[in-house]
């Protein structure tokens, strides 16, 4: 592994999980989104004019092109699975963070999850979601 | 605009919608820009304009990159009534499908470990969904745009 895998991968699993939270943030503070195909236009520009989304939305514009950078270096089987890694923050943020109530079957449930994406992507054979 | 808060229920069919439409398109989206790039000339032998033009002629490139837009979307509103914890657990559910997607349409020869895999997520994925979608407040706000 290079010097420089560990550092894009702490940077894209923080940027991508910054990003899911100030997205969740931005959102979740306008209400429940009542969403119609009629006013697609109208839901693009009020999602677009939210602070916190277009924040989080640089975040994951950061995440992407650093994956981009590690899978110029990297394996897609150890790119994918260290991002998985993204899961597990993105709990610990909604919870310290957005405040959320994580209940246990959660927790394990997220655990799982990310368990499975490393198994899935570790085992090769490729097809597994890249950005 | 205040709604009364409706059943339950509604609120739990319109997540299992929009998670379904991430999921699906997150797949489906991800599957068409393999395929696109696949098909992409090399960089450095077309330049720049030539790799664009090839980009924007490319039947699979320009519709997968929507298809990631119906995802982003579908995600951006799901977060708008629902946990952070609840959505991104369930929306890896698309990692499932795009293992079935490599298998039945890629044909690529998918090992026991990444069924394992397969089946860990879909567990996970089971206990996050019997959890309430919302743990914070009672959505009683309707955004109406």
């Amino acid at each position: 592994m290079s010097a420089m895998e560990w550092p894009l991968i702490l940077i894209i699993v923080f940027a991508s999980s910054t990003g899911d939270v100030l997205c969740a943030k931005g959102m979740s503070q306008g209400g429940e989104l009542e969403v119609r195909l009629s006013k697609i236009g109208s839901i693009l520009c009020y999602i677009v004019t939210r602070r916190m989304v277009i924040l989080g939305g640089s975040c994951y514009a950061v995440a992407f092109f650093s994956m981009l950078a590690l899978l110029s270096i990297a394996p897609l089987s150890i790119a994918v699975p260290a991002t998985a890694l993204s899961f597990v923050l993105d709990t610990i943020g909604a919870r310290f963070l957005l405040h959320e109530h994580v209940p246990w079957k959660r927790w394990i449930g997220v655990l799982c999850v990310t368990a499975g994406v490393i198994l899935t992507v570790k085992s090769g054979g490729g097809g597994a979601p890249t950005p | 605009m205040i709604r009364t808060k409706a059943p339950a229920d509604r609120l739990v069919i319109k997540t299992a919608i929009f998670v379904a439409i991430a999921v699906f398109a997150n797949s489906f989206g991800n599957l068409m820009l393999a395929i696109g790039m696949n098909r992409m000339p090399d960089f450095a032998q077309v330049g720049i304009p030539g790799y664009l033009l090839h980009l924007l002629a490319n039947p699979f490139v320009l519709p997968g990159a929507l298809v990631m837009a119906v995802f982003t979307l579908a995600q951006l509103s799901l977060f708008s009534w629902a946990d952070l914890s609840f959505v991104v657990p369930c929306v890896a559910s698309s990692y499932v499908v795009t293992t079935l997607l490599s298998e039945f349409i890629l044909e690529e020869p998918v090992h026991v470990q990444r069924w394992l895999g397969v089946l860990l997520i879909v567990a996970g994925v089971a206990l996050v969904a019997r959890t309430p979608e919302n743990t914070k407040d009672e959505p009683s706000e309707v955004h109406r745009s």
